[in-house]
């Protein structure tokens, strides 16, 4: 063993960490090496010194600061802390929330836009909303092409199969197309001329999809007649009670799986146009004289599946 | 056996526990901390930190080290950490002997030898390059054995015997004028 190999060991000779074949060379070596037992000895007595310096202490308190540190916070603390983020943390956070707001308020906007579109969809020609001011509160705004049964009728016939439902649907979807055109027409009527009481709905009867409902339109007389253009049948219904007429109309239809499509006033008559399937024609003409009287005013030769049905309703 | 029940109860979260701990190791923690950085405000904070990450980490000690072991492991982590900041260059260590126990020493003239052979030592193991003198911290002035060294350094046993006999070499010249 050299001078060398032995002082690598001096350090586990010491710890008494070497093994005993280990130990012994070292041994060997010692005996024959004076430098190196001079060396060990150093090496000994710099340990001992290390060893033997008085251990620091921790300060005084330092149990109870460290027990301060992970006792739960209040929560009042906590939130006080949070204002006091460093700014580094605290901008891009702020920075997050303004973007956050403003998404939602655009968000929010545009629904307003939405709404507000849908608004004015559903009132016109505007001149009706006008003239609605005079009516009763408590009649039901119908928009002019719901898609589907009305809110009102749906939740008064709740034993309505869904199989009525679906067909609702369809046909509102097959009527969809002409009910769009009418409105169009109608809009550009009430933007392009001077509305009248009196006006008659001759733009709109042109507009007629078939010559059977030409017919029809051209037997019609004024205020009945103003209805939209492709109503098969036009009636005019008695009722004691408008409203609850209106609503038993968007219930029946709902029934018979048709729908209300639009409504409207005609001075103070209100006018319902709704869609029935043609062979539900009867069932609705039965129905409707258990809420009132009905009077056709004029019916359509029956050339489509769908029959559309503007019935009047006079003030009681 | 008393180890294990007191990781038992800190595992329960039981906070007398916690506090036990705490008193148990407090010098012991803050002895590293401060032999490590020399300065006994930045050890004291270094020590609390190392406290706080253990009463965070407690659900999840499994007691597979010891739990000395592994206060050291969080403690001897902590101080590497804060030697390697760039930020730390501009901290001065501080005179440890105004706080330091109470000596023994009988008399005037052996408590000022004492105390001077302290400084000496202090200053010597400040000296050291820092791989060496956590290990010389940790074995001869903790007592830890080279395993458990090993264990809280994540080395091997054959690199702590290396980096401990440098240690000790560069001690013995530094500290040669108290071991003639």
């Amino acid at each position: 063993m050299t001078c060398h190999d032995a002082r690598e060991l001096f350090g586990a000779l010491i710890d008494e960490t070497l093994t005993r074949e280990d130990r012994a060379d070292v041994y060997g070596h010692l005996a024959t090496c004076a430098e190196c037992r001079r060396e060990l000895a150093g090496v000994e007595r710099t340990v001992a010194l290390v060893r033997g310096t008085t251990p620091p202490r921790a300060p005084a308190g330092f149990v109870d600061r460290v027990l301060a540190t992970v006792r739960p916070t209040p929560w009042y603390v906590r939130a006080g802390r949070a204002m006091l983020l460093p700014w580094p943390v605290k901008l891009p956070v702020a920075a997050a929330a303004v973007l956050l707001i403003a998404g939602l308020a655009v968000l929010m906007f545009r629904g307003s836009q939405e709404q507000q579109r849908a608004a004015q969809h559903e009132t016109t020609p505007s001149v009706l909303a006008d003239r609605r001011v005079t009516e009763p509160p408590a009649a039901p705004a119908t928009p002019t092409a719901p898609a589907a049964p009305l809110p009102d009728a749906a939740s008064s016939d709740r034993t309505g199969s869904t199989r009525e439902e679906d067909r609702t649907a369809a046909v509102a979807s097959r009527v969809d197309q002409a009910e769009k055109r009418a409105e169009t027409e109608k809009s550009d009527a009430a933007r392009g001329e001077t509305f009248s009481a009196a006006r008659a709905p001759a733009p709109t009867m042109q507009s007629a999809p078939s010559a059977a409902s030409d017919t029809a339109l051209a037997k019609r007389e004024a205020p009945a007649a103003t209805s939209t253009p492709a109503s098969h049948v036009i009636a005019r219904l008695a009722a004691p009670d408008r409203d609850a007429a209106e609503r038993a109309l968007a219930a029946l239809a709902a029934r018979l799986a048709g729908a209300v499509t639009g409504r409207r006033l005609e001075g103070d008559t209100t006018v319902v146009e709704l869609i029935i399937p043609r062979e539900r024609y009867e069932d609705f003409a039965r129905e409707v004289a258990r809420f009132g009287v009905l009077r056709i005013e004029s019916e359509a030769p029956a050339a489509a599946d769908i029959l559309r049905i503007a019935v009047s309703i006079p003030p009681p | 056996m008393q180890e294990a029940a007191l990781v038992a109860r800190l595992r329960q979260g039981d906070r007398h526990a916690f506090e036990e701990l705490v008193i148990a190791y407090q010098h012991r923690v803050f002895g590293v901390a401060l032999r490590m950085l020399g300065n006994r405000a930045e050890a004291e904070e270094i020590a609390q930190e190392t406290f706080l990450r253990a009463h965070r980490a407690l659900p999840q000690f499994r007691g597979e080290a010891r739990l000395h072991t592994w206060l050291y492991a969080i403690a001897s982590r902590l101080c590497l950490n804060r030697l390697a900041s760039p930020d730390r260059r501009l901290v001065r260590g501080d005179d440890e002997a105004l706080t330091a126990a109470p000596s023994d020493e009988p008399s005037a003239a052996a408590r000022l030898e004492r105390s001077e052979r302290d400084a000496a030592v202090r200053e010597a193991i400040a000296a050291l390059p820092e791989e060496r003198r956590i290990v010389v911290v940790l074995r001869d002035l903790e007592g830890l054995s080279y395993e458990e060294i090993g264990e809280v350094l994540g080395l091997e046993p054959g690199t702590v015997r290396s980096r401990l006999h440098r240690a000790r070499l560069d001690l013995k010249n530094k500290l040669e004028r108290f071991t003639r």
